[in-house]
């Protein structure tokens, strides 16, 4: 190889063509496949079905694949299957107010009810809100809960609660989301996107 | 002014007078002759390890009947832990004590691989998948269709591309890797290593498992790592050896990262078994019996077809024989 010193060498790269463009292929073909990965994720995570009640004359859109339960004293209950150890849900129910009745007159008949129903049930805080340009009504609030069955074995769970109260007419609608106290900063924001969503 | 193109083996990188040609690639006299030989040990450990999986379920069996339930948290996770690394140390052992005994000088490569894919899975893959994108905590919160798709999108691509990067920018250019087979070589030592620290991963955030239906698991993720890196393995082994298509690695990588997709759905999918029209159960053997045979189908293939090709290549650069 000597000889050639003198003259103009071409190193010619073991890498060919068809080598660089597969290197570029393999890295642009993984990133757009984990993109629509996430994409889709994404997606499927926030997708919603349409509740409806037309007794009610109440519609909103909730998470896909909870369960709707339309047979308590409430309009509807809708539970997250999934959720452990506690099923974290909306309940959506109708209290009939009188001209004379304040949104507190509703707050007060609600914490009376749950103080006898809850163990541990605490009011944590009551304040006036903004909710899609409207002007309502939170109360956040905690229980305990411990499940009745002798067969289940589980320690009791902190439940954190809030109320939106709208009134309606002579109608209070209350949207209630309840959820594990450690679940709840992450689920509430879909609590956030079913209460955007409520028509009534 | 005169212009003289060097040439370089793509094997050792001695610079060449006359090279030898080899579908696209050039080679000097030793290595044109020597990457389509089949070193014998390669096939021979891999059914040793195989063997050693087998055996770890039989393990799995006789601890779970003395055992049961007993075992604390700590014990359980060590358990697991020996379990589920047990058939990998086998294979990387053997393998490259077999390989120091056949050639001089036997390449680091293989457990270098191991402990790089370890790392990898430590450092990049648990992070970003238990604290970024939290997918097995939303797996399981959604339906079957999107866990299928999540576990091809996600886990495929991102572990089959972690493995593909290992051997391809690490490896590839190494003197060392010089025969076909060593493309399984290198996958398949990198993947044991990240699939072996994956699972200490899933032992240790479930805070240790079940003896035998927690190992059984465990195994079929494992044989969900292995099947699909030999198929990588493959196709990195072909195209270091030939100037193959732009879109043939790509083609690989894509489908090492579905069939990865496949099996880690099918391990755990399958384990839902229908007791009655309303009613589910569960059982950890069709998603392991699943799991075993498409490994196995899979080394089969791979091995028909790298014998296939190593054939047609002799034949190619040997038309005398």
């Amino acid at each position: 190889m000597n000889n050639t010193a003198s003259r103009n060498q071409t190193n010619v790269s073991k890498l060919s063509r068809n080598d660089r463009l597969s290197a570029v292929l393999a890295v642009t073909l993984t990133f757009g496949a984990i993109a629509l990965g996430l994409l889709f994720r994404q997606e499927a995570t926030n997708q919603t079905w349409l509740f409806e009640s037309r007794a009610a004359g109440i519609a909103a859109r909730y998470p896909a694949g909870w369960l709707v339960d339309e047979r308590g004293n409430y309009v509807a209950r809708i539970r997250d299957p999934r959720a452990r150890p506690y099923k974290t849900q909306y309940v959506i129910s109708v209290v009939p107010v009188s001209s004379q009745s304040t949104v507190r007159n509703v707050l007060d008949s609600l914490t009376l009810q749950r103080a006898s129903d809850l163990a541990a049930y605490r009011v944590l805080l009551v304040e006036e809100i903004a909710t899609s340009g409207a002007a309502r009504t939170r109360m956040r609030f905690a229980f305990v809960d411990a499940d009745p069955n002798p067969f289940i074995q589980r320690l009791p769970v902190v439940v954190l609660g809030e109320d939106i109260i709208i009134l309606d007419g002579n109608r209070a609608i209350v949207a209630t989301f309840m959820a594990d106290k450690d679940a709840y900063d992450t689920d509430h924001p879909a609590f956030e996107r079913f209460l955007a969503s409520l028509r009534h | 002014m005169n212009e003289v193109i060097q040439h370089q083996c793509t094997v050792c990188n001695q610079l060449l007078d006359a090279p030898k040609r080899f579908g696209g690639r050039e080679y000097c006299d030793t290595h044109v002759h020597q990457f389509y030989q089949e070193p014998p040990h390669f096939w021979r450990t891999s059914v040793m390890g195989l063997g050693a999986l087998l055996l770890t379920v039989a393990g799995l069996l006789i601890a779970d009947l003395i055992f049961g339930a007993r075992l604390n948290a700590d014990m359980r996770i060590l358990a697991g832990m020996a379990f589920v690394s047990l058939s990998p140390l086998v294979w990387i052992t053997l393998y490259y004590r077999s390989s120091r005994r056949n050639r001089a000088g036997a390449s680091p490569w293989p457990p270098l691989l191991f402990a790089l894919g370890s790392l990898v899975a430590v450092a990049v893959t648990h992070p970003i998948f238990s604290s970024i994108i939290e997918l097995e905590l939303w797996l399981s919160r959604t339906n079957a269709t999107n866990r299928f798709l999540a576990h091809i999108l996600l886990n495929g691509f991102f572990h089959m591309f972690v493995l593909y990067a290992l051997v391809r920018y690490l490896s590839w250019d190494h003197p060392s890797f010089d025969h076909r087979v060593h493309g399984l070589v290198l996958t398949l030592s990198a993947c044991l290593g990240y699939a072996t620290a994956l699972n200490f991963f899933f032992i240790i955030d479930h805070e240790g498992l079940t003896i035998l239906y927690g190992g059984l698991r465990l195994i079929s993720q494992l044989c969900a790592f292995v099947a699909p890196a030999l198929i990588l393995g493959y196709f990195l082994g072909i195209n270091r050896f030939e100037d193959m298509p732009f879109y043939y690695l790509s083609a690989g990588l894509l489908l090492s990262a579905v069939a990865n997709g496949l099996l880690l759905y099918a391990g755990s999918e399958l384990n839902y078994v229908g007791l009655s029209l309303t009613q589910t159960g569960f059982s950890p053997w069709p998603g392991f019996v699943a799991s075993v045979l498409a490994l196995v189908a899979t080394g089969a293939t791979i091995y028909g077809l790298l014998r296939r090709q190593n054939a047609l290549a002799r034949a190619r650069l040997n038309p005398d024989l």
